[in-house]
């Protein structure tokens, strides 16, 4: 068995399958009736995992619309410039995605060393995910309870757009297991 | 007005007090500086 290539009738050890990197921890469909401005999924960070890529796939009702993240349990003494991470998509709505349309990523510093990196995929119905780029900052992740900022920790993920509403589709949260 | 819709894993409902006092906080705010951008 040579690892991460396994061959049809290979058995699967435990102990290759420790090996695996990278696991999808939540597959979490977004409500679509009705349509949400926020939405939370529970229980995605763990002491499991160093980092973590999240990939949101739904429809914005919105143009040029903002995505933020957080962690849930951080709900005062954030601001946009601290905790948030932002994703702008200037063509958010699949109907109208594609034509020109650019993505931009702006993430805010978190500067504390014990922050990990996020990476944000973000796709809209009917186009393909895209990788956007080397993102270099993130919530704080905390390697012993999930994540904090000093005033919590939080398992869950906190998504909200900041105008308009998300509409079905899935936020997939992966984990770089440690 | 109908207030917003969240989501906490499967529920679905409008939002609270707080939650919608936050939302108009947010939505007041100045996003982050964007960095990085990908052009098709």
């Amino acid at each position: 068995m040579t690892v991460p290539v396994f061959s049809t009738g290979e058995v699967l050890t435990a102990s290759a399958m420790n090996q695996v990197g990278t696991w999808l921890i939540s597959s979490y469909t977004i409500s679509s009736s009705p349509a949400v401005a926020s939405f939370t999924v529970p229980t995605v960070f763990s002491s499991s995992y160093d980092a973590y890529r999240i990939v949101l796939d739904t429809t914005f009702s919105n143009s040029g619309v903002r995505v933020y993240m957080r962690p849930s349990s951080i709900t005062s003494g954030y601001s946009s410039t601290f905790v948030y991470n932002s994703v702008g998509n200037g063509t958010p709505n699949g109907a109208t995605g594609g034509s020109g349309a650019y993505h931009d990523i702006g993430l805010s510093q978190a500067g504390q060393a014990n922050a990990e990196v996020v990476m944000f995929n973000v796709g809209t119905s009917g186009k393909a995910k895209r990788f956007f780029g080397t993102l270099t900052s993130a919530f704080y992740f905390s390697t012993s309870t999930g994540l904090t900022t000093g005033t919590g920790a939080s398992t869950d993920l906190f998504v909200e757009v900041q105008s308009g509403t998300m509409s079905g589709g899935t936020c997939r949260v992966y984990g770089m297991r440690n | 007005m109908t207030r917003p819709y969240t989501a906490y894993g499967d529920e679905v409902r409008e939002m609270n007090d707080e939650e919608y006092a936050q939302y108009l906080k947010m939505q007041a705010e100045s996003p982050p500086p964007l960095v990085g951008n990908n052009e098709e």
